[in-house]
């Protein structure tokens, strides 16, 4: 909502108060003011008048203008194709410093001039007119010579009026907060014009009268336009469009009143009901107050019909209909002004046209509502006593009617136009803007101890636990939106949401369906950072991922690509490689022990993909991605893992006591084929329950030709120290169980 | 006796070459305490006074030279160990996004203060995310809120305020809850993200327990843990869910106030909105006499003030060139 400092003086008076003033006012009050712009017109432009235009006798497109700028008499040369003797036009005398030139005396063709005839553009307004701005006595009796910011100049305040506050999309109606925020009545206003013989009866006839929901006014005028230099100047200042003449009046005065007026040409009126809403019917083209289809032709006669209608019954209609709406929706919905007389007579007093004597008045009678407030409520809302007295003159500032009063209750008329104000608490709210929020001490809330830390906390800790982890490990964290481009996790075997199930809405094709992983963007990022010439790209997120069955989980998931280390001295420049062990230490760094079997995933390496499994259960993944996966992103071997954060143990551990006997270490080495894991051979040693036998595990493994040779170390200690022969007879044993299924010692 | 060569040893070698030809078997010094046997007593005490004394200022001497000596050949190891030290300043890796940290801080301050956390899920249905926040169907502040919709009627929350109703529904008063978390409108351009991320909060408590004052009092509180010295500033304003409602406003943070670019020149950044809970949810979740606030704010537009990130989009784009600056 855009007002001009003016134009609110047409309707309350400002003088000596600063806009600053007013700016810090209409926040106070909560209109939030969003935008100001000083319209200043530059020095050394003067109000002249076209004495003489002919053309020039060397040039086609210019003109050769005498202008009377009050002192002196200029010749200037002007090439607008609109100049003409007569008209009172914005000169630019030499030494004007306008936005984009200075003026200079100048030569044109062999002939002097001495100073600019000016669009508005030229001045720095909005560029809203064909050639030369060409002025009127609308803003003000032009005097010759004159300043014409003295006119021109103003003052651009642009307002966040919020969706409750229909009453305020007018200027009269932030004059009226305005009035209420600096405790200044509203200037009365006087409408002219000329009303002839003629009875509105005679041009109108109205066919059917249907109407329910809706109030309207009806006058007729007779005549042809003519648009005064305030309309054009302020329509472009407030940046709206009008189709054409009759419609910048109608545009200025709804925007002024706040009052719905529609035009028509003269016509017979139906009054009618279409989907249980009021319909005015002109030429069989209609109008609900929802949307306008009326073409008004500029034939000299015309019909205005000024309307309100309850803004909750309009848009209830409007989304049970499922109608299409315009700019008459937005305003009437929001609550337009229902002072119909008001918005009229502003229209005709502009318009200047002789109108039809008599109206025709369908108004339903508004009938303001009642709501009584208890003082000591009001209280207890705002945490602070305002007395009564206060109270009571808040309110009529702000055109509630005081219908009672008791000590500790008011009964109140609510103003018809306030649509928002339904009970006390939206009472309470005038109240304490008025009052002003800054006025009321802070206060502690005296509250009832209790146990808060629920298991949402927890989880949040153990994240942040998890996330810290991972940068200490040198992971940074990404964030990503839970949108996912559907083909794409098709075309890469992830699940998908079901599509009954899926958005009907997607902002972006590529954002079409919710991820069911975190995988896919985070190599988009490995791309993207690669390409900005990083060699070492370790990245993790947390976040929800969805099923078919567009259940949510949270997982957490990372990659590593590049190098393993920082280039350095050491490695010569030359880090190694991110492995597939770099990716497990990582793993295990976070999320502590697990096992590991061999897996299969969608986007893995087949050979280099393991389940990860924690306390028997599986819990995540982790595998080199696929190299033709890789290739489709444009990045070398990558390594991955995505973990069910659901899974993850969050216990406490549980001691046993030390084991203070010596430990004994052994090593065995086998010759093993190369179709049999590891996982194998820990199976059958595991198998063996060997109380003794504490820990082991694979440290080296090296090719044979057709078969491989595993080294495994075994760590043993028992309940007192243990004897060589008694060492002796388990290995014996492990290697035994070995031997059965064919590995043997090398 | 010539006890000076000891002082003039080069190396450990030759000083103990020089304790042999001094102290050794057949050493000068013990060669003369052999020959005292052959000397009368009177004259044996004294001269093995004088022998005792010169042995033990031989020993001293050695035991001094052999330190300095052993001093110089450590010096001399340590200094060929010599590396530049300044070749191996960190390169360290690795942040917290600043989504997540500025979150942390919000969730911090909150739980300190004995607020519990609560969440819901991020598809939601009609009723909680408008219908029970005074948000009917036909309202027109339902155009504030760009909603994504599926196809079965749900939709992707448009703000964290449906885990207020989840809880209320949940729980009996007295409530202090925050809930954080990601929520969804459909705008995307310079100043917008189809996700981002809120924190709300609501308190609940008996008829005529819970106020205005009150949720002054801890939004001025939290916005000063959170930007330091910084003024606070209500302004009357609106949503469906609260009434009466505030936007606060900080002094801007960059320009105390003066009025700069970020600020569109007002001295005032917008932080959050807040207010009294209205009747009409109480009754959508079937409390009655109760009192209480709500507040809500988004973390993106907190984590930029903080850390001065400029371009919003920029947080979703997991570029390591902004997130190496928060190592």
């Amino acid at each position: 909502m855009i007002v001009t400092r003016k134009w609110l003086e047409e309707f309350i008076d400002l003088e000596g108060i600063e806009t600053d003033e007013i700016i810090l006012t209409l926040n106070r009050i909560g209109q939030e003011v969003e935008g100001y712009k000083k319209i200043e017109i530059p020095q050394n432009v003067v109000i002249g008048e076209v004495i003489e235009c002919e053309k020039h006798p060397n040039a086609d497109k210019l003109n050769l203008c005498k202008v009377n700028v009050g002192d002196e008499e200029l010749q200037i040369i002007c090439g607008a194709i609109n100049v003409a003797a007569g008209q009172r036009v914005a000169v630019a005398k030499i030494g004007a410093q306008l936005p984009e030139l200075k003026i200079k005396k100048a030569k044109l063709r062999g002939v002097e001039s001495f100073g600019m005839i000016c669009a508005a553009r030229e001045i720095g307004l909005p560029d809203f007119h064909e050639g030369i701005m060409v002025l009127d006595d609308s803003l003000g009796k032009l005097k010759i010579g004159e300043y014409v910011g003295k006119y021109l100049n103003d003052e651009i305040i642009e307002l966040g009026v919020t969706a409750n506050r229909g009453d305020s999309f007018s200027i009269y109606g932030i004059a009226r907060e305005l009035s209420a925020g600096i405790n200044k009545s509203l200037k009365s206003l006087e409408f002219n014009y000329e009303e002839m013989q003629e009875g509105i009866g005679r041009v109108v006839n109205i066919d059917k009268n249907e109407l329910k929901k809706s109030s309207h006014l009806l006058r007729a005028v007779e005549g042809e336009f003519n648009v005064p230099f305030k309309i054009e100047y302020r329509l472009a200042l407030i940046e709206e469009e009008a189709k054409n003449k009759i419609d910048k009046f109608i545009k200025y005065a709804m925007h002024a009143t706040g009052v719905l007026l529609t035009p028509m040409n003269i016509c017979n009126i139906e009054l009618d009901n279409e989907n249980g809403a009021d319909v005015v019917k002109c030429f069989g083209k209609y109008y609900v107050g929802i949307k306008n289809d009326i073409v008004v032709e500029e034939n000299g006669k015309y019909l205005i019909d000024a309307n309100f209608i309850n803004p909750k019954y309009v848009s209830e209609i409007v989304f049970l209909n499922g109608l299409k709406t315009d700019e008459y929706f937005f305003r009437a919905s929001r609550g337009s002004e229902p002072d119909l007389n008001f918005g009229m007579n502003y229209l005709l007093n502009e318009m200047k046209l002789p109108v039809f004597s008599g109206d025709i008045d369908l108004s339903n009678d508004l009938k303001p509502k009642i709501i009584n407030i208890n003082i000591n409520e009001v209280k207890e809302i705002i945490g602070f006593e305002i007395d009564e007295k206060s109270i009571v003159e808040i309110l009529k500032r702000l055109d509630f009617e005081i219908k009672s009063i008791t000590d500790e209750s008011l009964k109140v008329a609510i103003p018809v136009f306030r649509h928002d104000i339904e009970n006390i608490q939206d009472i309470t709210e005038e109240i304490l803007r008025i009052y002003g929020i800054d006025n009321i001490p802070s206060k502690p809330l005296v509250f009832e101890e209790k146990n808060r830390i629920n298991d949402n906390i927890k989880k949040i800790e153990f994240l942040n636990e998890l996330k810290l982890k991972a940068v200490a490990n040198g992971f940074y964290e990404v964030i990503h939106f839970v949108f996912e481009d559907k083909q794409r996790l098709k075309k890469y075997g992830f699940e998908v949401v079901d599509d009954n199930l899926d958005l009907i809405n997607p902002i972006a094709n590529e954002l079409d369906t919710l991820r069911s992983t975190l995988l896919l963007q985070l190599l988009d990022d490995v791309r993207y950072n690669r390409a900005n010439d990083y060699k070492r790209v370790y990245l993790f997120t947390a976040g929800s991922v969805y099923n078919s069955k567009r259940e949510e989980k949270e997982q957490f998931a990372f990659v590593l690509n590049g190098y393993a280390d920082y280039e350095n001295p050491i490695n010569h420049g030359k880090p190694q490689k991110v492995q597939f062990k770099d990716a497990v230490d990582k793993l295990s760094q976070l999320i502590g022990d697990f096992k590991l079997t061999e897996g299969k995933h969608s986007i893995a390496h087949p050979y280099q993909c393991a389940d990860v499994i924690k306390d028997g259960e599986k819990i995540g993944v982790i595998a080199k991605l696929h190299p033709k996966v890789a290739k489709d992103f444009d990045i070398d071997d990558t390594y991955f893992a995505e973990i069910d954060l659901d899974k993850l143990d969050k216990k406490s551990k549980q001691a046993k006591e030390i084991n203070r006997f010596q430990k004994v270490t052994r090593d065995l080495s086998l010759v093993v084929d190369k179709d049999i894991s590891y996982k194998n051979i820990y199976e059958i040693i595991s198998n063996l329950n060997i109380e003794e036998l504490k820990d082991f595990y694979p440290i080296d493994i090296f090719d044979l030709g057709d078969k491989n040779s595993l080294t495994v170390r075994f760590k043993l200690q028992g309940q007192k120290t243990l004897q060589e022969n008694e060492i002796n007879d388990i290995m014996e044993k492990i290697l035994k169980a070995l031997e059965e299924k064919g590995i043997r010692l090398r | 006796m010539d006890l000076d060569q000891i002082k003039k040893a080069a190396s450990l070698e030759e000083l103990e070459k020089i304790r042999v030809s001094l102290l050794g078997k057949n050493g000068i010094i013990t060669k003369r305490f052999k020959e005292l046997k052959n000397l009368s007593n009177e004259e044996k005490k004294k001269v093995a006074k004088e022998l005792n004394e010169l042995k033990e200022k031989a020993l001293e001497l050695i035991s001094q030279k052999k330190y300095e000596l052993e001093e110089e050949l450590l010096n001399m190891k340590l200094k060929s160990e010599r590396i530049d030290v300044t070749l191996f300043n960190p390169k360290p890796t690795g942040a917290i996004h600043p989504i997540s940290d500025t979150m942390n801080k919000i969730i911090d301050f909150f739980t300190k203060l004995n607020f519990s956390v609560e969440t819901g899920p991020l598809v939601e249905d009609d009723f909680h995310n408008f219908e029970a926040l005074n948000l009917p169907k036909y309202h027109p502040a339902r155009d504030m809120q760009d909603t994504f919709y599926f196809k079965d009627g749900t939709l992707l929350r448009t703000h964290t305020s449906p885990v207020q109703i989840r809880t209320m529904l949940k729980q009996k008063p007295p409530i202090r809850m925050i809930s954080p978390g990601a929520v969804f409108r459909r705008d995307y351009d310079l100043t917008h993200t189809p996700m981002f991320h809120q924190v709300e909060g609501l308190v609940v408590d008996e008829k005529g327990k819970v106020s205005f004052a009150n949720l002054k009092f801890i939004l001025e509180s939290f916005l000063i843990h959170m930007f330091g010295d910084v003024k606070v500033r209500f302004r009357p304003s609106f949503f469906p869910f609260t009434e009466p409602s505030a936007e606060v406003d900080i002094s801007c943070i960059f320009c105390k106030g003066e009025g700069c670019r970020v600020c569109s020149h007002t001295g005032w950044l917008e932080v959050l909105g807040c207010g009294v809970v209205d009747p009409n949810v109480f009754k959508a979740v079937g409390y009655e006499n109760v009192s209480g606030y709500a507040f809500g704010l988004g973390v993106e537009r907190f984590a930029m003030l903080l850390n001065r990130i400029n371009d919003l989009r920029s947080m979703y784009e997991g570029d390591i060139r902004l997130m190496e600056q928060f190592k």
